[in-house]
C-alpha cells in the first residue's frame, strides 16, 4: 500500500512520457516489484523556481492519499536533480483522450466529473488547491479510474503567466478572479470554475472560447464578464446540445462571484452527478471505452510516438555542458590556496586538501576543465569585444524590435499552438518546432547586426520571403513539381494566391493595438475592474 | 437509529476516553486494525467539530474547556504521539490540527497547552523530535513542532537538550520531505525567538559551527543550498552580533566560504559569496584571515572577473560584487622572499 521509492537505484528508468513546465518525465519500473512509476525530475540548478517554493510543493502532495489522486511513492535529490516518483497512470491524460472527437455521452462526462469533484472536495478540506486543473492533468488508468495529477508541483500562476507569453500554453481554464489577481487572492472555487470548463471540453472537444479566440484575447473577455449570464452567453451555453441538468451544472461552475460559486461538497449533491446510479463495474467499462477509442484512432491515423530514452548524466558531463552551454564565466573553478591555513581545533575535519577534492571532482578531470578554462576566456575576451560594438549600435533597432516582436511571438505562438494540439508532438518534434520558431525570429528581429551594411541583413531576409512567396505562387507556366510544392507550402484555403499578400498586410495592420493590450494587460484589467 | 448513538459518545470527555481506548487496541498486525483506526477517525474528527464547530454547530467554550482538561488529565496528547503512524493517513493530520487548537487556546496570558507540555509532559516535544525522521509520521511531527516553538519556552526547552543536534542529522535524511521538513524546523529554532537564539549561539559557537560547517560541505546539493542559506540569514540578524565576531575570525570558516566559491554551482557560489563579502567587509580582520586573503588575492581577482551576475537583474548584489573586488585590488601583495 505504502511504497516508498528511496533511491535512483531502486529503479529502472525507461522512455520520456512527457515534459512539464517544471522538466521531464519519465516512465520507470521499481526493480523489485516491476511496479510501473512515473518519475520527474527537476533541475534545481537550472531551474529558476525558488527551493523553498518546490520543498513546499513537494510536501502538499505528499499529504495527499486518495485513489482519485496520483499517488506520491518517493523524493529525492540526485546530483543537481530532484527525482519525484508518483504512481503511473498508463490510460492517459483526458486531453490526449479528446483526440479522436468529443465525448458526446453524457454519462461517462458526470462518471468523470464525479470523481474529480471527489478529488477536489479532498484537496479543499484539506485546505489545498490545484490552481492549475486542465484536461492534460486528469489521466485514466487502464482500468478505468480517474485520477488527478499535478497539482501544485506545477508552479505557481505568476510564473506561469510569464512562460505562457513565450512559449505556449492556453489559459482557457482560467477563472476570472485568477486572471485578474495574478498575486493568488483566489481560492478553491477557482478550481470549480477550471472543473467547468473541463466538462465542457469533454463534450465540446475544447475548453470554452478556444475555437473562437487566441489565448490573450479569451483572457480579456473572461475577465470582462461581470454577470454570470455574461460569460453564458459568451460560450453561447443555451445553444448546447446538452441535457437541463448538465447545463445547470455547468452554470452552477461559471458563477463570476467566487463566493456564490458552488463547492466541490455542493456539486457532488448535483442531480448531474447523483441520477448515475450505474454500477461501478459499468462506470469503469464506459471509462475505458475512452481509451479503446484513442487506441483505434492511433491506428487508423498512424501515430507512432518516437520514444526517447532516459540516458543518465554523470555528474562529470553535467558540468562539461554548463561549462559549454553558459560558455563564458560559469563553472570553472578557482583552486584557492588554502595550504597554508592552520587549524586550531583542526581534529574535526578533514585535511584542506582532501576536502578539496571531496567538493569538486576527481582530480584528472579538474586538470581537464582548467585547459578548457585557459581556452574559453580568450574566446570570452574576443567576443566580449564584438559585444561591445553590437550593443552600442543596437538600441537603434531595439526600437524596432519592441513593435514588431511581440507579435511575431503571438503569431509563432499560435502557429506552435495549433500544430501542438492538433498532432500530440513528441519531444523532438517540440524541439524542433521551438527551434524553428527561434530561428525565425532570430532572422526577423535580431538578424545579425553589422554596423557596415546597417540592418541591410533583415531587409535581405525579408526581402528573400517575399520573393519566395512571389515565385512559388506564380501561376503562369507552372510545372508539375511547381505544383506540388504549392500544395505542400500554401494554405488550401488561399486558392487564390493575391490573398498571400493581403493577408500579410492585414497582419502588419493589426500589429499596434493588439501589443499594447498584451504590454499592459493586467493594469488595463484592473483598471477597468476598478472603475467598474 | 438508536444503536447509531450509542457507539457515538457525546460528552467531550466521552470522546477523550474513547479515544485512547481505542488507540491503544490498535494493533497494525491483527487483521482488525482497520476498524480501531476508523473509530480514532472518527472521534478525532469529533474533537474537531468540539473546538472549532461546523456548518451546523457554532463552538461551545464550555465544551471546549471540558475537552481539553480531559485530554490533559488522561495525556491523549501523549497517546496520539506514541501511536501516530498506527492512526491512519488522514487522521494524523487531524492530530496535527487538534494540537494547532489546543495551542492557540489561552486563559489569560497562559497557554494551558504550553504549560502542559512543558510542566507534565516533555516526553511529547522529543517525541514528536524523534518522529521528525520517520517517513510515514516525519511532516506532521515537523509541523506540530513548529506549532510549538512558536512558544519562546518550548523553543528554549528544545534548543538547551541534546536532541536539538539531532536536527543536523535530520536534515540530510535520503528522504526528500523529512529533510526540508526538518530544515524548516531547524531553520525556526533558530530565527524565531532573536534573543534566545542570540545567546544560544554565543555560549554554543564551537558546537554550532562545526555542525554547521559540516552540512556546507555536504555532498548533497539541496543540503548545501540550505545550510548556506540559513547561514546567510543568522550573520545577517543583528542581535547575533557575537556569533558574527567570532565566525568571520575564524579561518575555517573562510575556508569553507572560499570552496563554496570554488564549487561548480553557480547557485552555491552567489550563495558563499553573500557570505563572503563579509569577510572581505568586516573593519577589523584578524591577522590570520588577512594572512589567507593576501594569499589568494590573484585567486580573488581571478574569480571575481569570472563571476558573472547579469543574469540575476539584482543590482544589490553587483554593487556588492564591485565592492569586493575594490577591496580585494587594495590588498598588499604578496611578499616573495
Amino acid at each position: 500500500m505504502s511504497t516508498r521509492v528511496f533511491s535512483g537505484e531502486e529503479l529502472t528508468v525507461c522512455e520520456q512520457v512527457g515534459k512539464g513546465g517544471f522538466g521531464v518525465v519519465y516512465r520507470g519500473l521499481i526493480k523489485t516489484t516491476n511496479e510501473e512509476v512515473a518519475i520527474k525530475q527537476i533541475d534545481l540548478e537550472n531551474d529558476q523556481t525558488d527551493l523553498y517554493e518546490i520543498n513546499k510543493e513537494i510536501q502538499i502532495i505528499s499529504e495527499c492519499r486518495l485513489p482519485q489522486i496520483t499517488r506520491f511513492m518517493g523524493c529525492f535529490v540526485k546530483n543537481y536533480k530532484l527525482w519525484v516518483i508518483m504512481e503511473f497512470v498508463n490510460g492517459g491524460s483526458l486531453f490526449e483522450l479528446l483526440f479522436p472527437g468529443p465525448v458526446q455521452d453524457e454519462k461517462i462526462i458526470s462518471i468523470i466529473a464525479k470523481e474529480i469533484l471527489i478529488a477536489l472536495e479532498y484537496l479543499h478540506n484539506q485546505g489545498k488547491i490545484h490552481r492549475d486543473l486542465k484536461s492534460q492533468n486528469i489521466l485514466l488508468s487502464s482500468s478505468g479510474e480517474v485520477k488527478l495529477t499535478d497539482f501544485g508541483v506545477s508552479t505557481q500562476l505568476s510564473s506561469n503567466f510569464s512562460r505562457r507569453n513565450t512559449t505556449v500554453g492556453t489559459p482557457y481554464w482560467m477563472a476570472p478572479e485568477v486572471i485578474l489577481n495574478n498575486n493568488g487572492g483566489h481560492n478553491s472555487k477557482a478550481d470549480m470554475w477550471s472543473l467547468g470548463c473541463c466538462l465542457y471540453e469533454l463534450f465540446q472537444g475544447k475548453p470554452p472560447l478556444q475555437n473562437q479566440y487566441p489565448p490573450m484575447k479569451a483572457l480579456r473577455y473572461i475577465s470582462r464578464c461581470i454577470k454570470d449570464e455574461d460569460f453564458a452567453q459568451l460560450i453561447d451555453l443555451d445553444s448546447l446540445q446538452i441535457s437541463d441538468n448538465f447545463r445547470d451544472f455547468l452554470s452552477k461552475c461559471f458563477i463570476i462571484d467566487p463566493k456564490e460559486r458552488f463547492s466541490a461538497s455542493k456539486l457532488l449533491k448535483h442531480k448531474f452527478i447523483t441520477k448515475n446510479t450505474t454500477s461501478s463495474v459499468e462506470q469503469q467499462k464506459l471509462v475505458k471505452g475512452l481509451i479503446t477509442r484513442k487506441h483505434l484512432w492511433d491506428q487508423e491515423n498512424h501515430v507512432l510516438k518516437t520514444q526517447k530514452f532516459y540516458l543518465p548524466t554523470e555528474m562529470v558531463e553535467n558540468q562539461q555542458k554548463w561549462a559549454t552551454e553558459e560558455s563564458e564565466e560559469n563553472a570553472e573553478t578557482i583552486k584557492f590556496d588554502i595550504s597554508t591555513i592552520s587549524y586550531s581545533n583542526s581534529s574535526d575535519y578533514p585535511s584542506p586538501k582532501s576536502s578539496t577534492h571531496s567538493s569538486s571532482v576527481s582530480p584528472p578531470s579538474t586538470l581537464d576543465t582548467e585547459v578548457e578554462t585557459t581556452r574559453q576566456t580568450t574566446d570570452f575576451s574576443k567576443k566580449k569585444a564584438n559585444y561591445q560594438t553590437l550593443t552600442e549600435n543596437n538600441s537603434k533597432q531595439k526600437n524596432l524590435v519592441k513593435t514588431v516582436q511581440p507579435e511575431l511571438n503571438r503569431i509563432l505562438n499560435k502557429v506552435f499552438h495549433k500544430l501542438e494540439t492538433r498532432n500530440n508532438l513528441s519531444t523532438e518534434q517540440y524541439d524542433l518546432l521551438v527551434t524553428l520558431n527561434q530561428t525565425i525570429v532570430e532572422l526577423f528581429t535580431f538578424s545579425n547586426y553589422d554596423p557596415k551594411s546597417n540592418s541591410s541583413n533583415k531587409i535581405l531576409v525579408c526581402q528573400y520571403v517575399k520573393y519566395f512567396l512571389k515565385e512559388l505562387t506564380k501561376t503562369e507556366n507552372v510545372d508539375n513539381s511547381r505544383l506540388m510544392l504549392q500544395k505542400m507550402i500554401i494554405p488550401s484555403d488561399m486558392k487564390n494566391f493575391s490573398d498571400i499578400n493581403e493577408t500579410i498586410k492585414l497582419k502588419k495592420k493589426t500589429n499596434d493595438p493588439l501589443d499594447e493590450i498584451e504590454s499592459s494587460l493586467f493594469e488595463t484589467w484592473i483598471n477597468e475592474m476598478k472603475s467598474n | 437509529m438508536s444503536f447509531l448513538f450509542k457507539r457515538n459518545p457525546r460528552t467531550p470527555q466521552e470522546v477523550v476516553r474513547s479515544l485512547n481506548e481505542q488507540i491503544s487496541k490498535i494493533d497494525l498486525t491483527n487483521d482488525n486494525h482497520k476498524k480501531y483506526q476508523d473509530d480514532c477517525a472518527r472521534f478525532l474528527k469529533q474533537m474537531k467539530v468540539i473546538l472549532n464547530g461546523d456548518d451546523e454547530t457554532e463552538p461551545q467554550p464550555d465544551q471546549i474547556t471540558l475537552l481539553a482538561q480531559e485530554i490533559y488529565q488522561t495525556d491523549c496528547l501523549y497517546y496520539l504521539i506514541t501511536n501516530l503512524s498506527k492512526l491512519n493517513f488522514d487522521s494524523r493530520k487531524d492530530v496535527s490540527i487538534l494540537f494547532s487548537n489546543l495551542l492557540r487556546r489561552k486563559i489569560g496570558n497562559q497557554s494551558p497547552t504550553v504549560d502542559y507540555l512543558i510542566n507534565s509532559k516533555p516526553e511529547i516535544i522529543m517525541l514528536l523530535i524523534k518522529g521528525q525522521v520517520h517517513h510515514e509520521i516525519g511532516l506532521i511531527c515537523g509541523s506540530i513542532i513548529r506549532d510549538c516553538i512558536k512558544f519562546e519556552v518550548i523553543n528554549s526547552l528544545i534548543i538547551a537538550s541534546k536532541v536539538f543536534w539531532n536536527y543536523f542529522g535530520y536534515v540530510q535524511s535520503d528522504i526528500f520531505e523529512v529533510a526540508t521538513d526538518s530544515f524548516t524546523t531547524l531553520h525556526d529554532l533558530l530565527t524565531l525567538h532573536k534573543k534566545l537564539v542570540s545567546e544560544f549561539l554565543t555560549s554554543n559557537y564551537d558546537q554550532f559551527n562545526k555542525n554547521i560547517n559540516q552540512l556546507i560541505q555536504s555532498k548533497n546539493y539541496v543540503v548545501k543550498r540550505q545550510s548556506v542559506r540559513l547561514l546567510s540569514e543568522l550573520v545577517l540578524t543583528r542581535t547575533n552580533q557575537n556569533f558574527l565576531n567570532r565566525y568571520f575570525d575564524d579561518t575555517i570558516n573562510l575556508k569553507v566560504v572560499m570552496l563554496l566559491l570554488s564549487d561548480k554551482s553557480k547557485n552555491l557560489q552567489i550563495e558563499g559569496f553573500h557570505i563572503f563579502k563579509f569577510f572581505i567587509a568586516k573593519p577589523k580582520k584578524s591577522q590570520k584571515i588577512m594572512d589567507i586573503l593576501i594569499k589568494n588575492k590573484s585567486n580573488f581577482i581571478e574569480f571575481l572577473e569570472k563571476f558573472d551576475l547579469s543574469s540575476l537583474n539584482d543590482s544589490t548584489i553587483i554593487d556588492e560584487k564591485d565592492y569586493v573586488w575594490n577591496e580585494i585590488k587594495k590588498l598588499p601583495e604578496i611578499e616573495r622572499l
